[in-house]
């Protein structure tokens, strides 16, 4: 039995603030925000890139389909 | 007469064409992927490092849940706003030795918690944890996750950047499969995770409903799971959708972040994989059942009661009972219409060719690295015969040319009964399929299984594979079988790509 009853848990030496910023690793809470920018960013770009693929897939379907009526049926 | 044979071989049609519609709900759902960028909720995020407890619950993971630890405490987040708690569920490895080093690796990090009685299922271990988490006031959010994941160094931030709106409740990521080296069946399974993860998670943003939070990463604000009763549902084998449905239904947004990632252990072997996916599949049927009150009533105001969300829930579920219908209508119509079975034979094939096409390309577009990867399995999915049949539909001159100088060479002679009996057959594969991919789970287990079982599910097609698993799951329900925590074995062959 290695269960410890929830106050004999060990516990980090400080207490945390409330919401801890990245300053507190080692970035800094302006390294925090750039790179939140960033994520963002790159997210926003990829997710607008999903649209064209869309189109991309729907094109090639659209090409096999006509293929398919003009030429092959 | 003639109008009641008229009529009747008319409903045969229509069945038959039912089993076209979870092919356009899947186009339609693969067409909104296409939206997701005006539905993203960045706009509501900001750098938000909360206090987050992570539960782990673990059942003889000692293979991989030191790894995991380590990466955990690697991760792009403040180290004293993670406290990691283990539940050991009784593990009769060296689990409780690895959690302890661990412990006094990382002092003041990890909490080993144990309980004596095992095997009650993940929600009861769950709630053990929960239990001891939610007890003091330190938590402000909590990732429920698998003892074998593997989380990227900023999946963690990107996923609680998201609880800085109030109106968040829960989260959850990217799963993808990352068995290294990954086997023909973590292959599949890494082509299915594409479509049912980062697919299927993306088209249900834009419909603003959530069908499931991985149960491997699940993050919760403290709020979320305090108005879930402080714990996870016990009563069905699906505790991750459940405690999905509940986080919507309660008014709180459930949230995908595709771009946080996470690697897990998928089974390696088609009996594994069965057990895993049966549990899942009865699951999601006891889910059905459970929310029967709520499908397709958009009048309640929730979008899981939207029809297009039902829609999309039901194609999945019904999809093998559609199957077993329209093959058993068109081997009818073969008797008494063989023209008219041909024709709609052909309409639904064609359905499916355009289907197959559009998804297939669009997924491996979704996230080529994992395509590169997973190509081969994405052409395959459907199986050997079915792509031989989806080919001839859209190539139907070159597949007609081909199948009469192949039948001669091997000294057949094409005569009308063959193609006749080659059409039944064709009927007969719709359903038969399932069946044959079924086998491959049987033979795996016997004598030359570990060729033959690949080679029959790489024929039967890994879809009809899925199918076969829901088939089983509604047999089992339907007899009130035991509900059993059939745990998925992991070995730590995970590893994250470089």
């Amino acid at each position: 039995m290695t269960r410890p009853p929830p106050e004999h848990q060990s516990r980090p030496a400080t207490e945390p603030t409330a919401v801890a910023a990245v300053s507190a690793v080692a970035a800094g809470a302006a390294d925090a925000v750039r790179i939140f920018n960033e994520d963002v960013r790159s997210a926003v770009s990829y997710e607008r890139g999903l649209a064209v693929k869309a189109m991309l897939a729907l094109a090639l379907v659209a090409a096999v389909v006509a293929a398919r009526v003009l030429f092959l049926g | 007469m003639t109008q009641v044979r008229l009529g009747f071989e008319w409903l045969l049609v229509a069945l038959v064409l039912l089993a076209a519609v979870p092919m356009l709900v899947a186009n339609v759902q693969f067409l909104l992927i296409g939206l997701h960028f005006r539905r993203l909720h960045y706009a509501q995020c900001r750098p938000y490092f909360p206090r987050t407890a992570i539960l782990i619950p673990a059942w003889n993971e000692a293979a991989v849940v030191g790894a995991s630890i380590d990466r955990l405490l690697r991760l792009d987040f403040p180290r004293e706003s993670l406290r990691i708690f283990v539940v050991d569920d009784a593990s009769t490895d060296a689990t409780p030795e690895v959690i302890q080093a661990k412990a006094a690796q990382y002092p003041g990090s990890i909490v080993h918690l144990r309980r004596d009685k095992g095997g009650e299922g993940k929600a009861a271990t769950l709630n053990h944890g929960l239990a001891v988490i939610l007890a003091d006031d330190w938590m402000q959010a909590i990732l429920i996750m698998d003892a074998d994941v593997i989380y990227v160094p900023s999946a963690l931030r990107r996923m609680t950047q998201h609880l800085a709106d109030p109106g968040v409740g829960s989260v959850t990521a990217y799963i993808k499969e990352g068995s290294q080296p990954a086997n023909w069946l973590a292959r599949f399974i890494g082509y299915e995770y594409i479509t049912a993860q980062a697919a299927a998670r993306r088209s249900q943003v834009v419909l603003g409903v959530i069908a499931c939070l991985a149960g491997g990463a699940q993050l919760h604000s403290r709020e979320n799971i305090e108005a879930l009763g402080g714990r996870i549902d016990t009563a069905t084998l699906a505790e991750d959708t459940v405690t999905t449905f509940e986080t919507q239904i309660a008014g709180r947004r459930a949230i995908f972040e595709p771009h946080a990632t996470v690697w897990s252990e998928e089974p390696a072997g088609i009996a594994s994989l069965w057990k895993q996916r049966l549990r899942w599949a009865r699951g999601n049927v006891q889910v059905t059942r459970r929310y029967r009150h709520i499908w397709f009533r958009p009048q309640l105001g929730n979008a899981l009661g939207s029809i297009r969300f039902g829609m999309m829930w039901f194609s999945i579920l019904l999809l093998p009972m559609l199957m077993v219908m329209a093959s058993g209508s068109l081997v009818t119509l073969y008797f008494i219409d063989y023209r008219l079975g041909g024709a709609t034979f052909h309409m639904l094939w064609l359905a499916g060719a355009i289907t197959y096409l559009f998804l297939t390309f669009f997924t491996l577009l979704i996230d080529p690295a994992a395509g590169r990867r997973t190509w081969k399995e994405a052409v395959l999915f459907p199986g050997t015969v079915n792509l031989i049949i989806l080919m001839t539909t859209l190539l139907p001159g070159l597949a007609s040319w081909l199948g009469h100088h192949m039948m001669l060479a091997a000294g057949f002679a094409v005569t009308p009964g063959w193609l006749r009996g080659i059409q039944l057959s064709l009927y007969i594969w719709l359903a038969a399929c399932m069946g044959v991919a079924y086998l491959g789970k049987v033979c795996e287990s016997r004598p030359l299984g570990r060729v033959l079982g690949p080679v029959l599910v790489y024929i039967g097609g890994y879809g009809p594979l899925l199918c076969a698993v829901t088939m089983a799951a509604y047999l089992r329900e339907f007899q009130h079988a035991e509900m059993r925590w059939d745990k998925t074995e992991k070995t730590g062959k995970v590893a994250a790509p470089a």
